[in-house]
């Protein structure tokens, strides 16, 4: 993970500790507290999904409303990466990676 | 046989708060049922306690899970609402005048509601209430445009808790395309974040008749502090506020890359503006997935652009017992839905038979007149005006979930389609995840265009429950 992209998070209180989450096969730090999609963003993955039709989706509504950040976690398809908070040891997988912000 | 209880209350942002709040100073036992973990919704969503040492700038007005007398089911949809159609013995009253509805009812025998829930293990699945009170809050106004499905778009809401209660900046260089004052505090948020803001576009003109309305907007001065401060920060970091301006098309690769901008009305010089994240505040739109579900009555409102329900002084809508109170009912922000909450409250709470003082009704009605003229100023200063159908081509997407565009609307439309009905229908334009929260709006003004009549022609969707969806399990009774 890349300096400039740890940055996108402001700062967290003193002695927040990081846990890790597994991102299609990877390993991903998140704190706790953080949505899937914040610790998605925060990676610089942009891209959550693509639809039937190949088009890219990520975070939209962020309240739970659009149903487009839509993500694989821990095995159950279809949950709301804006909804749902991190775990320890929590798998996520995406419906295919894009370009990062960098 | 599900539970019987006086009073449902959906949803705890501010109005559901401060109905919860009155409920209990009347020592009506009072059922709060929210979708998020905490209270607060969205005005006074608190950061979680891990992320930062504040929870943020507005403080809970009431905290529901301190208070007894109050019951949070949190975490939980209401994904049903149904007039109840067994019989229920006759509500005695409990002393003080009686209430006559002011709608001739089209209510039931059973004289309550079925409420549909699903949330997490050991939360209720079925409730029966004798009053609900609807506060489901709004969600940000889609206004589509092409490329607006990219990567790097995403509301002014979203980006707004992202920042302030995920502590997380979405992107490095933003626009922000809607209009009125809650985009300048988005861009406040994101500079002070250690964001750059390309520009803040407006798409209403500089509203210059804002003087007119001196008198409402005076006493008003922790908002004008507000934008006061919003404004120098934004004026400080060399932030232009652009009026009559709106995104045109959002381009890029996998993701947002530029922005092409324009007059709002069409015409004039295109330009483009490298960015990574488009945000967009066009306003807000109500919620009245539930209420219409439930069969009360709305009418379609062309200021606010959207279909509100209709309401008796009360707030009582054409359900006999069932209230909406907050931006669910219309958008007038958090001090009107605070004391629309409160009314709410006390209108159930007569219902039920309670005494409530005169003085209080009379109280809780003079602020809420307050408030809501308060309202009707950021309403005509920033109206709802941004009409993009110039800007939509046959491939920009309006259906979200279904991936339905302009052209396959236009296409139907002029095969003969005339009401929302016989779009969704052929098209499934509304039948996806968001249950047409998203493109309901977006569609129905795209058939009244290409058509030349007004949006109330057309007729409204028919509601099926669930109006969110829940999984096939979560429709049981029971827990599996």
């Amino acid at each position: 993970m890349s300096e400039s992209v740890r940055n996108l998070r402001l700062p967290r209180p003193p002695g927040a500790a990081a846990l890790t989450i597994t991102v299609d096969g990877e390993a991903v730090a998140a704190y706790p507290g953080e949505t899937v999609a914040t610790a998605l963003l925060a990676a610089g993955r942009r891209t959550f999904r693509h639809t039937d039709h190949g088009a890219p989706r990520s975070l939209f509504c962020g309240m739970g409303v659009c149903f487009d950040c839509l993500v694989t976690v821990d095995g159950q398809p279809d949950v709301r990466a804006c909804m749902t908070t991190v775990r320890a040891g929590m798998t996520v997988e995406t419906g295919g990676a894009g370009p990062c912000l960098s | 046989m599900p539970e019987l209880i006086e009073l449902a209350i959906i949803g705890a942002g501010p109005a559901g708060l401060a109905a919860a709040a009155e409920a209990a100073d009347l020592g009506i036992a009072a059922v709060l049922v929210d979708v998020f973990g905490r209270p607060g919704g969205q005005y006074f969503k608190q950061t979680p306690g891990e992320l930062a040492a504040a929870a943020g700038d507005h403080a809970l007005p009431f905290d529901p899970q301190a208070r007894p007398g109050v019951r949070v089911i949190a975490d939980t949809t209401v994904w049903g609402l149904f007039p109840d159609l067994t019989p229920q013995p006759p509500l005695l009253p409990r002393g003080g005048e009686s209430d006559t509805p002011s709608f001739a009812g089209r209510g039931t025998g059973g004289g309550s509601y079925l409420l549909c829930l699903y949330g997490p293990a050991g939360a209720p699945r079925r409730l029966l209430a004798r009053n609900v009170i609807l506060a489901p809050g709004a969600h940000d106004r889609p206004v589509p445009f092409p490329g607006w499905t990219l990567p790097g778009v995403l509301t002014a809401g979203a980006a707004l808790n992202l920042v302030k209660h995920q502590r997380l900046l979405p992107g490095r260089r933003f626009l922000l395309n809607g209009s009125g004052p809650l985009q300048l505090l988005l861009a406040r948020h994101l500079i002070e974040a250690g964001g750059e803001v390309a520009a803040v576009l407006d798409a209403n003109p500089f509203p210059w008749r804002g003087w007119r309305h001196a008198a409402a907007v005076w006493g008003q001065w922790e908002r004008l502090a507000e934008g006061w401060a919003a404004w120098r920060a934004m004026r400080r970091a060399s932030v232009p506020l652009r009026w009559g301006r709106v995104v045109r098309r959002a381009e890029g690769d996998g993701c947002v890359e530029r922005a092409v901008i324009g007059p709002t009305g069409g015409g004039g010089m295109a330009e483009t503006l490298a960015v990574d994240t488009i945000c967009l505040g066009h306003g807000l739109m109500p919620s009245v997935q539930l209420a219409r579900q439930a069969d009360c009555e709305h009418r379609y409102d062309p200021g606010q652009r959207a279909y509100l329900p209709v309401r008796d002084e009360w707030l009582q809508t054409s359900q006999p017992g069932l209230y909406v109170a907050g931006d669910g009912a219309g958008i007038g922000g958090k001090d009107v839905a605070l004391w629309e909450g409160r009314l709410a409250a006390l209108a159930a709470a007569r219902r039920l038979g309670s005494t409530v003082p005169a003085e209080r009704i009379a109280a809780v009605r003079r602020e809420l007149a307050r408030q809501r003229r308060f309202a009707a100023v950021l309403l005509d200063l920033f109206p709802a005006s941004a009409h993009l159908g110039d800007l939509l081509t046959d491939d920009t997407v309006l259906c979200r979930c279904e991936e339905i565009t302009a052209g396959d609307i236009r296409r139907v439309v002029a095969e003969g389609a005339e009401t929302l009905n016989a779009v969704r229908m052929v098209t499934r334009a509304g039948m996806g995840r968001c249950q047409g929260r998203m493109c309901g709006g977006p569609v129905s003004e795209l058939i009244a265009r290409e058509l030349g009549q007004p949006v109330e022609a057309l007729g409204q969707v028919t509601p099926r429950p669930p109006v969110a969806p829940v999984p096939l399990e979560g429709l049981l009774e029971d827990a599996a």
